[in-house]
């Protein structure tokens, strides 16, 4: 029995698999780069076929990061209502035009074959950005991303380009959203604790949205009062954004890397003119 | 020779827009030598983390000055090299710390002086090496143990090769295990030079120290060595404060004219002084056969619970292992454990907040393991009050807080229950109840957090480290609460890892382990058992442990009614009348 109060295992972040496989020792720039090309593909295709492939290459990327795709398909099943409405959504409020072809009439909503398939293809898209966000969250810790960042983005320092801020920003931020997950957790235990109505009785939206409402208020206040702390915490161990600062690892871009990227570019490229 | 750090006079007045508050410092005058070891103890609120914020320069004096190794901390250009001179470890580590994982947030301290990755690399597996967490090196900072958090700010902080450390209530939070490991680790940082000055809310903390300072509403008002501050125990009740516990017990005994050195501040001190017992050795009375709690119906029953947090994803933690556990009615249960076996999971059972993966649990008449058992009603009937409280709290005004409760379950009269709640954890109802909760201090907000469970007066209740933080006025606030609960036939079930405190309420009690309870028994039965609580990483109350030394000077003491100091000097007493 899966407990009702573990936001925190909804969150995707912190979901960092360590694998000894082929993705997993990709430059963690060269990781970001090739997720970030593969999501620009799958998000901008106009075609089915450009979904297949996309389908296919995010198929392939599990197989060598050899990850588990269950939680995949666990984010999926939890998107899935709110995709159905979208979905729903462009069936109702998709124009007609003279060229369409009429399906049938669901509830005085005439459904096109067109709106039809961009429905279908909204969920297929979905579906795969899905994985991919998965498969990204599973082959690239937190750390990772904060360091890639922190080596693309150096080159712009000359220009004056604030990039300590904003990887402090970035790691903080990968640091604040588990933390109030927790204290979601820990608000939502102590009201149930005291009667609060917690109880997972069938798909009810207007009651889970009443009862998540009552905690945004005090987790932002709690937010802030950490935030406020570790300000103090980041000064008194010396963080300046305005002086200049080193990392932790060195990253090297090798030949590997360079094919991978090289691949991922040219298949998001297909995806977007196929 | 001028000492390290030079305070001189410190005011301090936080800065508020509307108004002139009250000074939180008013006149500290101080020096602390190079490579001394200095404990700063007071009750909550009286000022100290203030002041240590002032000693790295986080705050700046309003009035005074205050020097480190020359440096002058108003003056702005001083920051980054008192940074580096001075490192802080905060109240609560878990805030400190700014990474995802372990290693990298050792190596942040690293980064900010732009040192090349390769010296970062080394020194941070040093650290690592050095506090013991290599395995966890990339373990993310959430899901690491309390004890392993505060050695990760450790690390971060020693990273940079400080010559101060700063640390505010480090072993609030701690099991006895992990607070013996951290009490070593800063005598060995004294012995290699280091300057520390810690917080702390356990005298029995303090005795290693080279200097006590008390505090009382933002000014000093005793400073010497450990010997020097712990004769003065008048001033010190005063001031909120305490001796150590075994301080307390010597004094008993010198008062029975035995020859105690006054103070003695360590056990192995007063064990030396025992005198050999000269009486006749009474015939030794037949052990009543002890009760036992199986024989009437329990009032909680589980058999082979198992609960896994995050069941099913990579950071699947395990958290129970099949506990097995039953009490009976009106009693008190202690429950003893390290951190991490399991003590909190175990309580979010017994009120149904969590339910067994495997196994059968009951709870009166609740079958828990029963998913159409609603949660609302068995909520109705056990209360728990949860870790830290105070960190949950979602209302802007006291009342409304305390109110909570109560209206979710649609009771009457309300505002007489609240008036009730308050009135039993010591808060007035007319005085606090439209206070807005952040303008209260810590140890309001704790009680704000008990009144609003008591508002409910379940008859389980449930507390989880009811006392970790408070400073001792507050425990002894609390242990009278515990005990009109009791008298009130209510059965509560107290987890902690500090047995002394358990010893002197609980009737039963049981240890977990790794997930599991190994024993439940009568109190005086489980306490005294030297095998199971050092297996289980706790240490036996210091009252079990001066009964044992007495024991081994021929003292017919029975030490399962020995286990307090109360109990301990009328057993004493009984044997000097025989």
């Amino acid at each position: 029995m899966n407990s009702r109060f573990e936001f925190l295992g909804n969150t995707t972040i912190g979901q960092y698999i360590p694998r000894d496989s082929l993705i997993h020792r990709l430059d963690p720039r060269a990781r970001l780069l090739i997720y970030l090309a593969l999501f620009t593909g799958i998000v901008f295709t106009p075609r089915f076929s450009g979904l297949l492939l996309g389908l296919g290459i995010v198929l392939f990327l599990y197989i060598l990061a050899k990850i588990p795709a269950k939680p995949g398909w666990q984010s999926f099943r939890r998107a899935l209502p709110f995709l159905l409405i979208l979905a729903v959504l462009q069936i109702i409020l998709g124009t007609i035009i003279d060229t369409d072809v009429i399906l049938g009439n669901v509830l005085g909503v005439i459904v096109t074959q067109r709106a039809a398939f961009n429905a279908g293809m909204l969920l297929a898209r979905f579906f795969i950005i899905i994985f991919l966000l998965n498969g990204y969250a599973m082959t690239l810790s937190t750390s990772q991303v904060t360091s890639a960042l922190f080596y693309l983005l150096k080159p712009l320092e000359k220009l004056r380009f604030p990039i300590n801020d904003l990887t402090a920003v970035v790691k903080i931020t990968m640091r604040f959203l588990p933390m109030i997950a927790q204290s979601a957790e820990k608000i939502a235990k102590a009201q149930a604790a005291r009667g609060g109505d917690w109880e997972q009785k069938g798909f009810n939206p207007i009651r889970q949205a009443k009862r998540v409402l009552p905690l945004i208020a005090p987790l932002m206040v709690n937010s802030l009062k950490r935030a406020e702390t570790m300000a103090l915490a980041m000064e008194s161990r010396g963080f300046n954004a305005a002086i200049t600062r080193s990392s932790f690892y060195t990253l090297k871009f090798t030949l590997l890397d360079v094919v991978f990227l090289l691949m991922a570019l040219l298949i998001s490229l297909l995806m977007l003119l196929l | 020779m001028t000492a390290l750090i030079q305070i001189e006079d410190l005011h301090y007045r936080p800065v508020a827009s509307d108004q002139d508050p009250p000074e939180i410092l008013r006149g500290i005058d101080l020096s602390i030598e190079a490579g001394s070891l200095v404990a700063i103890i007071g009750e909550n609120g009286s000022g100290k983390t203030t002041l240590l914020k002032h000693i790295n320069g986080l705050f700046v004096p309003t009035k005074g000055r205050v020097v480190v190794d020359g440096l002058d901390t108003r003056q702005n250009e001083n920051r980054p090299r008192l940074q580096a001179i001075v490192g802080m470890v905060f109240q609560n580590p878990a805030d400190q710390i700014v990474a995802s994982t372990v290693a990298e947030d050792i190596a942040f301290g690293l980064e900010n002086i732009n040192l090349p990755s390769a010296e970062i690399q080394k020194r941070v597996e040093e650290q690592l090496q050095a506090v013991g967490l290599f395995d966890e090196a990339e373990r993310p900072p959430h899901l690491l143990s309390g004890g392993q958090i505060q050695k990760v700010a450790l690390a971060g902080v020693l990273a940079r090769q400080p010559r101060v450390i700063l640390f505010d209530e480090p072993t609030s939070m701690l099991d006895p295990l992990a607070r013996q490991t951290f009490l070593q680790t800063v005598l060995k940082l004294r012995q290699d030079g280091m300057t520390i000055v810690y917080i702390t809310h356990h005298m029995e903390e303090t005795i290693s120290a080279d200097q006590i300072i008390a505090m009382q509403f933002g000014r000093i008002i005793l400073s010497g060595t450990p010997t020097e501050v712990f004769t003065q125990g008048d001033k010190l009740h005063e001031a909120g404060l305490e001796v150590p516990g075994i301080t307390r017990i010597a004094k008993q005994f010198h008062a029975l004219g035995w020859k105690i050195p006054v103070p003695v501040l360590e056990a192995r001190m007063l064990k030396n002084a025992l005198p050999l017992y000269h009486g006749i050795t009474p015939a030794i009375q037949p052990r009543k056969k002890p009760h036992d709690i199986k024989s009437t119906r329990s009032l909680i029953d589980f058999q082979n619970v198992h609960y896994t947090y995050l069941l099913g994803s990579p950071l699947a933690q395990r958290a129970l292992n099949g506990v097995d556990l039953t009490m009976s009615q009106a009693s008190v249960h202690g429950l003893a454990g390290a951190n991490g076996s399991g003590k909190s999971t175990l309580l979010q059972h017994i009120n149904g907040i969590l339910r067994p993966d495997l196994g059968s649990a009951r709870v009166e008449n609740f079958l828990l393991d029963d998913p159409r058992t609603a949660l609302l009603d068995v909520v109705q009937r056990v209360g728990l009050v949860f870790q830290n409280p105070e960190t949950q709290f979602f209302e802007i005004f006291v009342g409304d807080e305390i109110a909570y409760g109560p209206k979710q379950f649609a009771m009457q009269d309300i505002k007489e229950r609240v008036r009730h709640a308050m009135e039993m954890v010591g808060l007035g109802f007319d005085a606090f109840k439209d206070r807005r909760l952040e303008t209260l201090s810590g140890g309001e907000k704790r009680k704000v957090a008990l009144a609003s469970t008591l508002v409910l007066d379940q008859d389980i209740l449930l507390f989880d480290e009811p006392t970790a933080g408070m400073d001792p006025r507050a425990r002894t606030e609390l242990m009278a609460l515990f005990r009109a609960l009791q008298k009130k036939r209510k059965t509560l079930i107290i987890a902690s890892h500090r047995l002394e405190e358990i010893a002197e309420i609980a009737d039963e009690l049981s240890i977990m382990r790794s997930g599991k309870v190994v024993l439940t028994g009568a109190c005086g039965q489980v306490i005294t058992s030297a095998v199971a609580l050092s297996n289980a990483s706790l240490s036996p109350p210091l009252a079990v442990d001066i009964a044992r030394a007495l024991i081994a000077q021929q003292w017919p003491i029975d030490i399962e009614k020995s286990y307090t100091p109360g109990q301990l000097m009328s057993s004493i007493k009984d044997c000097l009348n025989e």
